[in-house]
This record gives C-alpha cells, sequence and structure tokens, in this order.
C-alpha cells in the first residue's frame, strides 16, 4: 500500500466547538471560546469535496453540534451526498421527537454516536451537569424508538473502570446494538489523574474477557479498544493523514482532532482534495515510520504496522511526537 | 468450503456498495456492515466482472488471459475470492 490513499475512507469534522456539557476530560480545552465555524454554503462545498473523492465515512462532532442552528441543514445536505455513512457524535441532550421526526427518512445512511460513561449522578459529575444523563438516556431511547441505528461510547478512567460490566449491561438495556469501550487520553481537559495505570488496564482487560461471551449475547457488538494489553499488540495502527483526517471547525485540516496544533492547510484556503493530495501534507504522520521513532521501535516485530502507537498519547506523556506510546508493555 | 460454488453461477455485486480504485487494488466499502474490503489488482479485475452477466468459468478464463496463471489456479482462486465475498455480503449469485 502507498503511504497514503486516494482519499480518506473517513474524515471526521467537528462542526462546532460550542457546548452545553463541560465534561472532565474533553479533548477541547475550552468549549466556552467558540472558534470561528464554517459557514454553511462552505461546509456544503466541502460536503461535495467528499462525495467527488468517494470518501466513504463522515462523522461529524462537536463540541455539540445540535448546538448549531443550521445543523439540521448540515445533517440532510452530508445524508443525501454520496458519501457512504454520516455519523453524528452527539450528547443527545438537546434531541427532541421533532427533530428525530424530521431526520426520519435519513436513517438508512444516519447514525448516531453519544457517550456514557457511568451510570446515574456519575455520569454527571463527569458530564459537568447535573441531570444529563437522565437526558442523554432519555434521547438513545426515543432514537432507538425512531429506529436509527445509535452506537454507545464509554470512556475509562481511573475511577470508572471497576464499572466496565455494569455499564456494558446498562447500555444493552437500552436496545443499542453496538458499544465502544475506549480509555482516556490526558489531553485537552482531562487531567493525568483520570489516567488508567498499567494495572488497572490489565484489570479491564480480563473482566472484558471473562465476560465478553454473555455481553454479546442478544446481538451486542461490544468492543475493547484497549492497545497494547493481552492479544492485541498487533492491533494498533494509526490512519491519522494515511486514511483518515479530521476538519477543525475553522475549516483547519487536521491528522489527528486529538493534536489540534499540527494543522495541514484550511479548507477555506485551499480544496481539500488538493490538501489531502498535497504530499507535504500530513507529513508528520505520513513520513513516520518505525526507525523516526525514539526507542527499539525500529526493532519490533510489530513496528511497521504500530510505528510506535498513538501519537497524541506521546506527546500527551512526553510533549514529544517521536516518543513511543507509553502504554506499550515492549518499549 | 469453495467446492459448492459451481462454475456456471453468476456473481453480482450487491447494492450500494462503494468502490474506489488505488495504486494496490480497489477499496469496498459495504454501508451494511460499514466494513471496508481491500483487494490487490488480481481481487479488482474479479470484482469488475462481478456484474451479473459473467459467470464464474468465464470470469476465471478472462483471469487466466490477463495475469498469465494455470487455469486450475484461476478458477480455484476465483472461487476462494467469492467465497470470501460472499461472507462479507459484497456479492450474491444471480
Amino acid at each position: 500500500m502507498s503511504e497514503y490513499l486516494s482519499a480518506p475512507i473517513k474524515v471526521s469534522y467537528d462542526v462546532t466547538h460550542r457546548c452545553n456539557l463541560q465534561c472532565q476530560h474533553c479533548r477541547i480545552l475550552n468549549s466556552t471560546i467558540a472558534p470561528e465555524e464554517l459557514s454553511i454554503v462552505k461546509v456544503k462545498q466541502f460536503v461535495d469535496e467528499l462525495s467527488a473523492m468517494k470518501v466513504f465515512v463522515l462523522g461529524i462532532s462537536g463540541g455539540e453540534p445540535f448546538i448549531r442552528s443550521d445543523f439540521i441543514d448540515i445533517i440532510k445536505y452530508a445524508t443525501k451526498s454520496d458519501v457512504g455513512r454520516i455519523f453524528v457524535s452527539t450528547n443527545f441532550t438537546l434531541i427532541n421527537d421533532d427533530i428525530l421526526n424530521e431526520l426520519s427518512n435519513l436513517k438508512d445512511k444516519l447514525a448516531f454516536k453519544v457517550s456514557i460513561d457511568s451510570i446515574g449522578v456519575y455520569h454527571d459529575s463527569i458530564r459537568g451537569m447535573p441531570g444529563a444523563f437522565d437526558r442523554t438516556v432519555e434521547g438513545i431511547k426515543l432514537a432507538v424508538s425512531h429506529g436509527f441505528r445509535v452506537q454507545v461510547t464509554t470512556t475509562l478512567m481511573q475511577f470508572n473502570y471497576k464499572d466496565i460490566i455494569e455499564i456494558i449491561e446498562f447500555v444493552k438495556s437500552l436496545g443499542v446494538k453496538k458499544h465502544r469501550i475506549i480509555e482516556i487520553i490526558p489531553l485537552g481537559k482531562a487531567s493525568f489523574d483520570l489516567v488508567l495505570s498499567d494495572e488497572s488496564r490489565r484489570s479491564v482487560w480480563l473482566m472484558f474477557e471473562q465476560n465478553k461471551k454473555r455481553l454479546v449475547q442478544d446481538g451486542l457488538d461490544v468492543t475493547l479498544d484497549m492497545p497494547f494489553v493481552g492479544r492485541s499488540f498487533s492491533e494498533f495502527t494509526c490512519q491519522a493523514g494515511r486514511s483518515e483526517c479530521g476538519i477543525l471547525p475553522d475549516g483547519s485540516v487536521v491528522g489527528c482532532r486529538l493534536l489540534p496544533n499540527i494543522t495541514t492547510g484550511n479548507i477555506k484556503d485551499r480544496a481539500f482534495r488538493e490538501i489531502w493530495d498535497d504530499a507535504k501534507s500530513f507529513t508528520f504522520f505520513r513520513e513516520l515510520t518505525p526507525d523516526s521513532i525514539k526507542g527499539n521501535c525500529s526493532d519490533c516485530e510489530y513496528g511497521r504496522s504500530c510505528r510506535g502507537g498513538c501519537r497524541a498519547y506521546a506527546i500527551a506523556v512526553y510533549n514529544d511526537f517521536y516518543m513511543p506510546d507509553p502504554r506499550c508493555l515492549l518499549v | 468450503m469453495t467446492e459448492n460454488i459451481k462454475d456456471d453461477q453468476i456473481p453480482k455485486l450487491s447494492d450500494d456498495l462503494l468502490i474506489r480504485k488505488e495504486d494496490f487494488g480497489f477499496l469496498v466499502f459495504n454501508p451494511k456492515t460499514e466494513t471496508v474490503f481491500q483487494t490487490n489488482s488480481v481481487g479488482a479485475e474479479i470484482i469488475h466482472l462481478c456484474d451479473g452477466k459473467v459467470n464464474i468459468a468465464d470470469i476465471s478464463m478472462i483471469i487466466t488471459e490477463i495475469f498469465e496463471v494455470e487455469k486450475e489456479t484461476a478458477i480455484n482462486d476465483v472461487k476462494a475470492f467469492l467465497f470470501e465475498l460472499i461472507r462479507l455480503d459484497l456479492i450474491e449469485y444471480v
């Protein structure tokens, strides 16, 4: 495979960084200061480009995207484009029957992603808003009852990881078919005291493996994305700038939205196609090899696919793009 | 597995697939399963021929000619590839 594809498989676009919640672990440092946002005219041009490039998946996120007054129009335009799938990440606190009715004829192509990090008031304390849990759960139930596909994501932190099985069972009870478990990365608002210890990570993996067979009964597709634990050494691969990229609210193009300072142009100034095709774009990510990572990644049998693991995690811990992922047990 | 696949069966790509040409072959996105399948150049040619008009014997013959492989090898490889496409819900037999 060449260093990067002719077009991304997936583009993740933050339509806004404004948000009605104040999540402790948000990758966005300050959601009260709203950066400039692309006009709907520009967003539509961008979606047209993604269609022409045959991008398969567009993930639309925030902030809370439903805060934008023109967001319904953006969803409708994107969903009617030739992009294969549209995912909207929302906290569901602003969703209601009227919105879902308006979108109901798009549900073959449109799906929602929503986070549940704990149950009840613990979720509220993470989200920084009393009642957030109830509103999110009501939103999920409403979307499921309208026939939308909903994927729940749970971010594991040092204080909620022991509840992982209980959380999965709760998510399953909501009629959700897909549940993805990820772990916190200490960037943005997320502080290091929330980060899982090595022991906690092993413990989570064991709990998950011991219960997985029972949990996937009745059709729940549940995955634990926890690299470098158990069997998953060979599974990590960073696709930033190679088959995926992100767009920030102001149109900045980034390899990874966790690293918003490593930009590679802006779609207000240049066509997205031109930015993607430019050999000088995404150089940090595209030119990364096991040899450029400090340490022994170049000798590692997984080095070529892993390329040092998550660059965001390396920057979070070492403030150095070229350090190996500190979670790896082989470095 | 592939012994149940008959030479006169005619494969056809499933509806709604998105297919993109890359240097190495094709990328095929199945919106139903939200998965991406990657082929090499031989796989790309087979997918190109899954138009609901050409049967497996003829697909194998074309592959034999284009890639200069033994007929027996081609038919086994084509059947194995189509078996994988069926498993991934990317084709059906018409």
